[in-house]
C-alpha cells in the first residue's frame, strides 16, 4: 500500500496555500514535513486525512488497504483532542464504537493499544489528571486503535517540555520498531524530523512548494545520543539552510490570518 | 569562595511586599452574622420600636409559619405553586433546548430562529398572562404557559450559545475518527454543552419561580403568590412574610439541587 498526493494546491479565498505538491508515503515509511510557519503543511495534512478539500489535486491510497484497517487515515494532534469527559479507556474506546465489532474485539482492541502506549494502569483516570506527555499517549493510543493505514500527526511533541519530548520521540521510535504504520509527521523541530522520519521533505512557503526532499540515512537505531547528533548534523545543518531565511521572513510577519 | 551570611551593619532587609489581595472565607462567620441579624430584628420589633403590624418579628413569621403547616394550608398553596413550576419549568425547557440545539446545529435553523428568539427574548413574558387567560381560560393552563415561555428563551440561548461553544477541535477529531453526524452530537456535542445548558438551568430556575409568584398574584386561589397577596390584603404581615420565607427555601432548595446535578455531571472539570 502506497500514499499517493498528485498534483494538490489549495487556496484560502486568494491566498494560494500550496500550489502543486507531489509526494507519495510508502509501506510503514515515515515521511517528515518540515517548513517555516504559515507554509501549508496542516493545510497538506488535513487534504490528505479528508479534512480539507483542495481546490485542485487529490490524495489516493495505492494498492491495498492493511488487513483489520478500520479508519484508514486518522490523526494524532498538537493539542491531544481528548474528551474530557471521557476516562483514558473511553477516549481510545471513541475510536472503536461505531465500527461493526463485538464487545470482547473492541475491549481487546483498547487493551492491545493501551498496553503498547504503557497505559494501561492509567485506563480509569481523566484527562485533567495526566500530564501532557501521558495525554498525547492517550492520543497515539487512540489514533492506533482505529487502525489506521496512514498516520497523519500535525506537531503531535509541539505542545509538550523538551524532556517530555525527547520520551516520547523514544516511544514513537519504539512503537514504529514494533508496528510499522505509514506516516506524515509534521513538525517545525528539525531534530525531531531527523530522528524519527525516512525521509523529510522541506515546504517552501506563500505559494507552498516542495523545496527538496532529504532521505535520513542513519539507521533509526543510531540517531539518539551524543554519536547520533554528530552522524545528522550534517544534514540538520543542510534543513536549516533550506529553511532559514523564510523562517525568518514568516517570524517578521505582521499576524492578520494566524491559522 | 566563602560567603559570609552574618548580619552586617550595611545590610537592609529586602521589605516584603507580596500579601494581601487573597480574600479567604472565615469559618463560621455567616452563621454569626445571620443569628445576630435575626436577633436585632427580634429586638428591634419586641422593644416596640417598630409596629409589628409593618415588620412582624421573627417569632411571630415562625408562629404563622407552623399554624399554615397546622392547618393544611401551606401545602395546598404550596403543591399548587409547585404543580405550576414544574410543569412550566419542563415544557420550557424541552422546548429551549430543542430550538436552542436545532440553532446551534444547522444553518436554516440558525438563520431563522436566531433573529426570532433575539427579537421576542426582552418580552416581559408576564405581561403576556391577560393573552393566554383569554387564548387557555383562567385555569392552570395559563399560568403554566406564561411560566414556560419566560423559561423557554433563557434555555433556547444557553443551549445554542452551549452548543457553539463546543470546541471545534474535538468535533473535527470525531469526524476524523469517521464517527456519524448523530454519534458526533450525542458524544461530543451533548456533553460539551452540558456545562452552559446547566448554567442556563440556574437562570431559568429563579425566572419559573419569579413568574409562578407573579402569575398567582394577578389570578389564583392558591399558590405561595396567591398566600402572600391575600396576606397583605388582611394586613396579616406575618403570613405574607412566612410566604416569602417559603418561597426563599424553595429558591434555596432548587439552587442547591441544581448544584447537586451538576457537580455529578461534571465531575470531569
Ligand atoms: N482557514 C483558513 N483561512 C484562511 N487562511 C488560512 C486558513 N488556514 C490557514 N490559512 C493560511 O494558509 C497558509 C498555510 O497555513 P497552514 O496552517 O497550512 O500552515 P502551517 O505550515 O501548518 O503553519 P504552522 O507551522 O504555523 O502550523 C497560512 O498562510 C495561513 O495563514
Ligand atoms: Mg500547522
Amino acid at each position: 500500500m502506497e500514499l499517493v498526493v498528485a498534483d494538490v494546491h489549495h487556496a484560502y479565498d486568494g491566498l494560494v496555500a500550496l500550489d502543486g505538491v507531489d509526494l507519495t508515503v510508502g509501506d510503514g515509511e515515515v515521511l517528515g514535513l518540515i517548513g517555516p510557519s504559515g507554509c501549508g503543511k496542516s493545510t497538506l495534512l488535513g487534504i490528505v486525512g479528508g479534512m480539507l478539500k483542495p481546490t485542485r489535486g487529490q490524495a489516493r491510497i495505492r494498492g491495498e488497504l492493511p488487513p483489520g484497517t478500520l479508519n484508514p487515515f486518522t490523526y494524532v494532534f498538537q493539542d491531544f483532542a481528548l474528551l474530557p469527559w471521557r476516562t483514558v479507556e473511553g477516549n481510545v474506546s471513541l475510536a472503536l464504537e461505531h465500527h461493526a465489532l463485538t464487545a470482547a474485539e473492541r475491549a481487546r482492541g483498547v487493551d492491545e493499544v493501551l498496553a503498547l502506549t504503557d497505559l494501561t494502569e492509567f485506563r480509569a483516570a481523566l484527562p485533567k489528571q495526566l500530564s501532557g506527555g501521558m495525554r498525547q499517549r492517550v492520543g497515539i493510543a487512540r489514533a492506533l486503535a482505529a487502525r489506521p493505514a496512514v498516520l497523519l500527526l500535525d506537531e503531535p511533541l509541539s505542545a509538550l517540555d523538551a524532556q517530555t519530548r525527547e520520551l516520547l520521540m523514544e516511544d514513537f521510535e519504539r512503537l514504529w520498531q514494533r508496528r510499522a504504520v505509514a506516516s506524515v509527521y509534521v513538525t517545525h523541530n528539525l531534530d525531531e524530523a531527523l530522528r524519527l522520519c525516512d525521509r523529510v521533505m522541506v515546504l517552501s512557503r506563500r505559494p507552498g512548494r516542495i523545496r527538496e526532499v532529504v532521505s535520513v540515512d542513519v539507521p533509526r537505531a543510531k540517531r539518539a545520543g551524543a554519536e547520533g547528533r554528530i552522524a545528522l548534523s550534517p544534514l540538520r545543518d543542510r534543513l536549516w539552510q533550506l529553511i532559514r531565511d523564510e523562517a525568518k521572513v514568516a517570524e517578521r510577519e505582521i499576524a492578520d490570518n494566524a491559522g | 569562595m566563602r560567603v559570609e551570611t552574618g548580619a552586617n551593619a550595611n545590610d537592609r532587609a529586602v521589605p516584603f511586599r507580596g500579601g494581601g489581595f487573597a480574600p479567604r472565607k472565615k469559618r463560621g462567620a455567616a452563621l454569626v452574622s445571620f443569628v445576630l441579624l435575626i436577633a436585632l430584628w427580634q429586638a428591634v420589633v419586641q422593644g416596640k420600636l417598630v409596629n409589628p403590624l409593618f415588620l412582624p418579628a421573627p417569632s411571630s413569621i415562625i408562629a404563622a409559619l407552623y399554624a399554615l403547616a397546622a392547618s393544611g394550608d401551606l401545602w395546598r398553596h404550596l403543591a399548587a405553586s409547585l404543580y405550576r413550576i414544574s410543569m412550566g419549568w419542563l415544557l420550557g425547557t424541552a422546548a429551549g433546548l430543542a430550538v436552542g440545539f436545532a440553532i446551534g446545529l444547522f444553518s436554516l435553523a440558525r438563520s431563522i430562529g436566531l433573529p426570532l428568539v433575539s427579537a421576542l427574548f426582552p418580552i416581559p413574558k408576564i405581561a403576556l398572562l391577560p393573552l393566554f387567560i383569554l387564548w387557555f381560560g383562567i385555569g392552570e393552563p395559563s399560568k403554566v404557559a406564561t411560566i414556560a415561555l419566560g423559561v423557554f428563551f433563557p434555555t433556547a440561548v444557553a443551549a445554542f450559545g452551549a452548543v457553539d461553544n463546543v470546541s471545534r477541535t474535538l468535533i473535527r477529531m470525531a469526524q476524523s475518527f469517521g464517527l456519524p453526524a448523530a454519534e458526533i452530537v450525542r458524544k461530543v456535542v451533548l456533553p460539551g454543552a452540558l456545562p452552559g445548558i446547566l448554567s442556563g438551568f440556574r437562570i431559568s430556575a429563579s425566572i419559573a419561580l419569579i413568574l409562578v409568584v407573579a402569575a398567582e398574584m394577578i389570578n389564583a386561589q392558591f399558590g405561595i403568590g396567591a398566600l402572600v397577596l391575600i396576606a397583605g390584603n388582611l394586613m396579616q404581615t406575618d403570613q405574607l412574610l412566612a410566604g416569602v420565607v417559603v418561597l426563599s427555601v424553595l429558591g434555596l432548595v432548587i439552587a442547591w439541587a441544581l448544584g447537586l446535578l451538576e457537580r455529578r455531571l461534571l465531575r470531569w472539570r
